[in-house]
């Protein structure tokens, strides 16, 4: 029976400037959010240059580790990236695919796929970012967009692969942008993605977790947690803030009070 | 589960008695928005001072996260406490330590004394022996009456516990024997109602009940995905996808237990002021969304109720936030009320809920746990009521 445990995904982006900062930043989850990582999947997602780091504070708690990106090809001449069978060393997780990296770094959604099944075949699990611009949500296409993004990224997805999949919708007109999407917006769209889902995966799909991301602070997770397809989050910003981030665990922690979610104990 | 010793098994004259409160209220420029809680201390609290105790008491307030934080400071609290007491507490600047131990010392029989807010230590919450260690020396027995807190294995529910003489105080005893007497030894027939959004985060409730109950009513949006599971066309209402199979495997268990929903009150869009309509189950069109319970629904809903000698009531049955679709609610909440019924509400948002539709004082017993009332009616054992003595 899937019944999936909630989680909430940091994503630092390229914060914080310092090694000491970024291991401060990790102290303070785990010392505030330990306890609660026993009823809620908690990934902490920081620079690649601080993943070290950060491994040894979190290693032998129950947070988990993951990257921001991957490049899909394994080694060779491709100065500047870093492979995910490289990442595979020191995370569980990586993101792939934010909209960040598609907006300033060019990636496609081919690509995206592409870091996917690298990832993936690395024994990772892969938070897949998906979500759509400012016009497609004004002209109410944000279902058809998110659809075919998740389309090209389920590529040639085997079965056995999919209990590593989170799908993380973020509309893209609201990160970092202060505005948020309405819970309904976010209902309807991932429900999208959850039926694409179902249509290739039948019964399977059910293992997938998906993501809300967006603006996502401890006054209104609550909100985007209830939704029914809604499994957890993705925190930008407001993951930087130790105090922040574990109120946001609190309040999905007790969203999910009558989940029987202790089980992993 | 097994009734808890009561403080007022013991003799506490003269004895220094530890209590845990929930004194959790909402602050608003440094004063008590909401007096509930502290009302809901007071039998506690009256009752240890009345046996001569020196009663000091503990609580949290917010969550400061391991750091003093004046802003979530007990000390308006204490004064607020007092005048509902109508005796004078003193306050100790922190919870543990030369200040809480001079403080206690200072403390004659029958009077109180209240510490500063115990999760300014980060000990609390991570249960900290030696944290625990440090509370428990300034009682000889321990009372516990937070029950809203004891779902959490925290230094002051749990470890505390663990080291002096503990007893369940007066909230704390009204919560356990009407959570008891709801599911462990109701009067039959045993009718549940769960609402809510998702089924996925009440699996354990729904599970737990299912075998106790005689009836499980289901409401709110969970129901359009025990609709849907059953092959039913639900228009654009929400539904929980990754939870079609349990929803299945949770009818299938119950048979001929479950009772869903005939018609809805629909609209387009989940906001006020829209055009509304109703629907039978089977046939919502596309595009309308069940927002609430409708009036066959209702009919069906409170004729289960009148037969029913206990019922137990978790989660609103429709978006019972919006007036236009609290009607269903509201509605159930009459039938409760008029049923002669023993009947339990809570768990989650259900109190705050009810509440917010004036209705708290129409049910025998309103639980204010919250999370707790929710792992309770998992059937979980609580960590805080678990630590407590047993009843003689």
């Amino acid at each position: 029976m899937s019944h999936q445990r909630p989680l909430l995904a940091a994503n630092w982006k390229l914060n914080p400037v310092t090694a000491e900062a970024a291991a401060e930043l990790a102290r303070g989850v785990l010392g505030r959010g330990e306890r609660l990582s026993t009823e809620v999947d908690v990934v902490l997602c920081p620079p690649y240059c601080w993943l070290l780091g950060v491994a040894e504070i979190l290693h032998d708690s129950h947070v988990e580790l993951g990257a921001q990106n991957c490049y899909w090809e394994r080694s060779g001449a491709y100065t500047g990236e870093v492979s995910a069978a490289m990442l595979a060393g020191w995370c569980q997780w990586v993101i792939v695919g934010h909209s960040e990296r598609r907006s300033h770094f060019g990636e496609t959604d081919e690509m995206v796929a592409r870091k996917l099944a690298a990832a993936l075949e690395s024994d990772l699990n892969v938070i897949a970012c998906v979500g759509e611009q400012a016009d497609d949500f004004d002209s109410g296409r944000s279902a058809d967009t998110v659809a075919r993004q998740t389309d090209v990224l389920l590529g040639e997805m085997e079965l056995h692969r999919l209990r590593q999949l989170v799908i993380a919708y973020e509309p893209v007109w609201a990160i970092g942008s202060g505005r948020s999407a309405e819970p309904e917006h976010a209902y309807s769209t991932m429900r999208a993605i959850r039926q694409r889902l179902r249509e290739r995966f039948d019964q399977a799909a059910t293992e997938v977790r998906l993501l809300y991301g967006g603006s996502v602070k401890a006054a209104n997770v609550a909100a985007y947690v209830e939704l029914p397809n809604c499994d957890g989050c993705l925190i930008g910003g407001a993951s930087l803030d130790a105090l922040e981030f574990s109120r946001m665990l609190a309040a999905v922690a007790e969203v999910y009070a009558g989940a029987a979610g202790r089980a992993a104990e | 589960m097994s009734l808890k010793a009561s403080y007022h098994d013991v003799p506490v004259e003269g004895r220094a008695v530890l209590v845990r409160e929930d004194l959790n209220v909402p602050l608003k420029n440094s004063r008590v928005a909401d007096e509930t809680r502290l009302r809901a201390a007071l039998p506690t609290l009256r009752g240890l001072s009345a046996a001569g105790a020196r009663v000091i008491v503990m609580s949290h307030l917010g969550r400061p996260q391991g750091r003093a934080d004046p802003a979530l400071s007990l000390r308006p609290i204490g004064a607020c406490l007092s005048q509902l007491l109508e005796r004078p507490v003193a306050f100790a600047e922190d919870c543990v330590g030369p200040a809480a131990l001079e403080a206690a010392a200072k403390l004659r029989n029958s009077e109180f004394l209240l510490l500063e807010n115990v999760r300014f230590h980060a000990g609390d919450e991570a249960n900290d022996p030696d944290f625990a260690a440090q509370l428990a020396r300034l009682g000889e027995i321990y009372v516990n009456d937070a029950f809203a807190a004891s779902h959490r294995a925290h230094a002051s529910v749990v470890g505390v516990a663990e080291r002096l003489p503990a007893y369940a105080g007066d909230l704390m005893l009204s919560e356990l024997q009407a959570l008891h007497r709801a599911l462990d030894d109701p009067r039959r027939p045993l009718l549940a109602i769960v609402g809510g959004a998702k089924i996925s985060t009440k699996a354990g409730v729904l599970r737990h009940l299912l075998d106790k109950v005689d009836r499980l009513l289901i409401g709110g949006a969970m129901a359009n995905t025990f609709l849907k599971a059953e092959g039913r066309e639900v228009g654009s209402s929400f539904i929980e996808d990754s939870a079609l199979a349990e929803a299945s495997s949770v009818a299938g268990r119950a048979g001929e237990k479950l009772i869903l929903p005939l018609d809805a009150i629909c609209a387009r869009q989940m906001a006020p002021g829209q055009e509304l309509r109703t629907f039978a189950v089977e046939s919502v069109e596309p595009g309308w969304m069940e927002l609430d319970i409708g009036p066959r629904t209702r009919e069906l809903f409170a004729a289960q109720v009148a037969g029913a000698a206990t019922v137990v009531w978790n989660g609103p049955v429709g978006v019972s936030e919006i007036p236009e679709f609290a009607g269903g609610t509201l509605s159930l909440a009459e039938a409760i009320a008029g049923s002669g019924a023993y009947s339990l509400l809570g768990g989650g948002d259900t109190a705050a809920a009810v509440d917010a539709l004036g209705l708290s004082g129409r049910f025998s017993h309103v639980s204010t746990g919250g999370g707790a009332t929710l792992e309770y009616l998992e059937g979980r054992e609580l960590p805080g009521v678990a630590a407590l003595r047993n009843a003689a």
